[in-house]
């Protein structure tokens, strides 16, 4: 690749990359996980390069970040767990007996993080792309190499899991 | 429209991602249902909750630093490749054929010289010797 495919690359792929880091961290809750996810993702966006014919960077490159993230998981499975406590654990049980608004705040925020982490890959991948990314409806069936009507359902019922998970929580604040 | 179907397409109006038709109907539905107010109003809830609790990770420095290293150095080759005009390469190819040209002709006439140079003092030599051990007479 040259100079200039370099420059190219990194001016249409590459300033999608906290996207893509965005991505792998919730799809593999490892920080070290994801950085070496979205470097292979990078790589491999960068030998297909030639092949990108223009249109939506940002969708292309996560259509990658997530086949090389369920690739991981794949290799992953059967093999034992290390991975410790994520962000969301550390807050939750941080400052859960302060009464200060912020810490309340935090916690809430721990609450939901959790929530979200403990939904299935499929419902957390459209959760974090919509709500995160703010991505269409059809750039999520882009990324997730299903139609715009599954798309439509797992976000319905992402959010209904969601509902149902904080609710406790929910009823608590109010 | 029944609350079956404005169920089914609450997510997709909130996501503003309904036609503008069915978008309408909808609406004038919500207008109407408190039941179906009061579950988009969850959703709107859900999804500022959402927003507010789930972080946008910044790529890390060291991880720029890797994919950057890995697609090669930054300061690598020129930039671009001074683009040689197609007339200009073909003086430019001629001239180094001929430049060779020259180098092995040259070359094949110096060693020839050469050669015959070599042939003819080692005659001389032979003939001198001879001389030499003639009687004189």
């Amino acid at each position: 690749m040259s100079a200039v495919d370099i420059d190219r690359f990194e001016r249409i792929v590459l300033v999608h990359l906290d996207s893509a880091y965005t991505l792998a961290r919730y799809l593999l809750h490892d920080e070290h996980d994801a950085q070496d996810v979205v470097q292979d993702a990078a790589l491999r966006a960068m030998r297909h390069f030639d092949g990108f014919r223009g249109g939506d960077a940002r969708a292309w490159l996560l259509t990658i970040v997530r086949n090389c993230c369920y690739s991981l998981r794949r290799k992953q499975r059967g093999q034992p767990r290390t991975v410790g406590l994520d962000e969301a654990d550390a807050v939750a049980t941080a400052d859960t007996d302060s009464a200060d608004a912020e810490v309340l705040r935090r916690t809430e925020q721990a609450l939901v993080q959790r929530a979200v982490a403990s939904l299935p890959a499929e419902f957390r991948e459209v959760i974090v792309l919509r709500e995160i990314e703010a991505m269409s409806y059809a750039e999520i069936a882009t990324v997730t190499g299903v139609p715009v009507g599954t798309v439509m359902s797992r976000l319905s019922r992402a959010r209904n899991r969601l509902a149902t998970l904080l609710a406790p929580a929910a009823r608590e604040a109010s | 429209m029944t609350c079956a179907i404005a169920t089914e397409r609450l997510d997709a109006y909130r996501d503003r991602e309904l036609e503008d038709d069915e978008a309408e109907q909808l609406r004038r539905h919500v207008d109407q249902c408190a039941e179906c107010a009061s579950r988009l109003a969850e959703l709107a809830r859900q999804s500022t909750m959402l927003r507010d609790a789930l972080v946008r990770y910044s790529a890390p420095d060291t991880l720029r630093a890797r994919i950057r290293s890995a697609l090669g150095p930054a300061d690598a080759a020129p930039l671009v490749r001074p683009a040689v005009p197609r007339r200009q390469a073909e003086w430019m190819r001629l001239a180094a054929a001929v430049l060779v040209t020259a180098i092995v002709s040259g070359g094949g006439a110096y060693l020839a010289a050469r050669q015959e140079l070599t042939a003819r003092s080692t005659t001389d030599a032979v003939v001198s010797a001879h001389v030499r051990s003639c009687p004189v007479t």
